[in-house]
């Protein structure tokens, strides 16, 4: 029989293991990591539960391939805009492959940000306690559609033109306020030099702030609050028929106590009360 | 012999009764920790602190949102935009020549909008024609040519001066806001993105647009001659029409300036956006405008 717990160990675990317990002692990193991943989940978790992730991994390829792209792209309405865009897709090195990426993947993004709200909505996983994640993920799907619209013009082609030129003033349509918030979002009456700075700045500064501020929102709620369980969980189900069972309990001790009913205590066999009489 | 008993506690108690201070001798120190309203020194720190981080932020936000916000809120300024001797807009033929196009139409590539895009396309389509054009007479099925000549020819000889007038029709779809194009087929204006379609003078024909297209404010004016800002605001330059059609002065131009919404019966309204009725249940859904 061998132990590998005896002798000396190697150098270099040695060093990691001091390392680590180096920064975890000063921070708390195992505890905290522990807490993040390694969490119970009930049974019946699948495949459906990971269209988050998947969500957040698209959102950290959206936010590296972006920041490259925000390197060679020149937000400059005379044209500036749409010849840097030419220049990335044909000149740079794997320019094409990165814009790809960005422009699929904001359709990616928005189909997984869908199914994964359809997923939460159809196993009702955003009932009791979990309101909050619901909400914190609303804001997600309003900043990701928002993302796609300021991303959108940046191509400042004619197609990225006028589809954003109607899609703002499907914004202002809305009463009472919209026109403001056209004129908000288009920094001014008409679509100009302005817009395309504003939405440059809205789309790469000013939402992936937000959704990563939102994004570590959801994940804080999700840890503390856990992941509901399937609809066709057994013990799910066994809550739901207690339940059941307890509300029909329920109302038949309130149907006994209703005046007129047959087990009101009146209507009893006279000879329970005859003493009472 | 008290002093050999090893037994004896020189510190302790003697017996007999207490001598010492009683609990219920003392006055409590007041005690606020349980008073909601009392106002400890930690209480009273700690609000001064949340209002100065309040302030702060206050002092940071303020400036930040009033810079991007209250820029593009502002009233537009528009000035009167000189596109051209009046003849190029007035001499040419009157529509009853020629039957197919009833309407002439001139194009200027800006617009005294304040600063659209080179990419914006935004035009104005400048109409000389008939105020009505559904006046003029359509030939009846089966009815002879001869006989619809003379009865267009007659119809055409009763056309007065003041029949015609001279409107800029701003190209922004009164829908969604994309460049509607001016259609000869169908001699009225079409918008490529859903379908909205308008007659030669931009009222609604058919799609989804709410009000007819937008117009700009235009006149003719004699520009050998100086008007001071409020006779200008008053419209003390402006020459009819009718009378600078046939005037040969060559000093006459076309002008335009602000363009302003109009309802299906062609009543002016503020300039509106995209997608707003002027007129209607539906236009008090945008009371600020």
């Amino acid at each position: 029989m061998t132990t590998k717990d005896i002798g000396p160990k190697n150098p270099v675990q040695k060093t990691t293991e001091a390392t680590i317990d180096y920064v975890d002692d000063r921070s708390g990193i195992k505890t905290g990591t522990r807490w993040f991943l390694f969490r119970n989940i009930p049974a019946g978790t699948s495949w459906f539960q990971t269209l988050g992730f998947t969500a957040m991994v698209v959102f950290g390829m959206q936010a590296i391939t972006g920041i490259i792209l925000a390197m060679y792209y020149v937000p400059d309405s005379k044209g500036g805009a749409y010849q840097s865009i030419e220049y990335i897709t044909n000149e740079v090195t794997w320019g094409w492959l990165v814009r790809g990426m960005h422009k699929w993947g904001a359709s990616v993004m928005i189909i997984v940000v869908f199914l994964h709200m359809a997923r939460v909505f159809i196993w009702g996983a955003y009932k009791y306690p979990r309101e909050l994640t619901w909400v914190t993920g609303s804001f997600l799907l309003l900043l990701t559609m928002f993302m796609g619209l300021t991303g959108y013009l940046l191509v400042w082609d004619q197609k990225a033109y006028w589809a954003t030129v109607v899609a703002v003033n499907i914004f202002a349509g809305a009463p009472i306020v919209g026109p403001y918030i056209g004129d908000i979002l288009r920094a001014g009456p008409e679509f100009g030099p302005a817009t395309l700075s504003r939405f440059y700045s809205i789309h790469m500064l000013v939402i992936p702030g937000a959704i990563a501020t939102f994004i570590g929102l959801h994940l804080y709620f999700i840890v503390r609050l856990g992941i509901s369980e399937p609809p066709w969980s057994k013990r799910r189900l066994r809550i739901e028929r207690d339940e059941e069972d307890a509300r029909r309990a329920a109302a038949r001790e309130k149907a006994r106590s209703l005046p007129g009913s047959v087990n009101y205590p009146a209507s009893w066999p006279v000879e329970a009360k005859e003493g009472a009489r | 012999m008290a002093e050999d008993d090893p037994g004896k506690d020189t510190n302790g108690t003697q017996g007999g009764p207490y001598q010492g201070p009683r609990a219920a001798d003392f006055t409590p120190e007041p005690d606020h920790s349980d008073d909601p309203g009392y106002v400890t020194r930690t209480r009273f720190l700690s609000n001064a602190a949340f209002a100065g981080t309040g302030v702060l932020a206050a002092a940071i936000l303020v400036p930040v949102v009033g810079f991007a916000v209250t820029t593009p809120l502002k009233e537009e300024e528009f000035r009167w935009v000189d596109i051209g001797p009046a003849s190029d807009y007035l001499k040419n033929p009157p529509p009853y020549v020629n039957p197919s196009p009833s309407t002439r139409i001139g194009e200027v590539a800006s617009l005294a909008v304040s600063g659209p895009s080179s990419d914006a396309d935004r035009r104005i389509y400048v109409v000389y024609g008939l105020k009505d054009p559904t006046s003029r007479p359509q030939p009846n099925p089966g009815q002879p040519a001869a006989e619809f000549e003379a009865q267009f020819a007659k119809w055409a000889s009763s056309l007065r001066a003041d029949d015609f007038d001279l409107i800029a029709i701003w190209n922004r779809c009164a829908h969604l806001g994309c460049p509607v194009a001016f259609s000869p087929g169908s001699a009225g204006y079409v918008c490529p993105c859903h379908g909205g379609a308008y007659d030669s003078r931009g009222l609604v024909t058919g799609g989804p647009p709410p009000r007819p297209l937008d117009r700009v404010d235009i006149k003719v004016a004699d520009q050998s001659k100086k008007f001071e800002p409020q006779d200008i605001e008053a419209g003390k330059d402006r020459i009819p029409v009718a009378v600078a059609a046939k005037s040969s002065n060559p000093n006459l131009r076309v002008l335009v300036g602000k363009p302003y919404s109009i309802d299906q019966q062609q009543q002016s309204y503020g300039l509106s956006g995209p997608g707003e009725p002027v007129s209607g249940t539906l236009s008090h859904l945008y009371p600020f405008q």
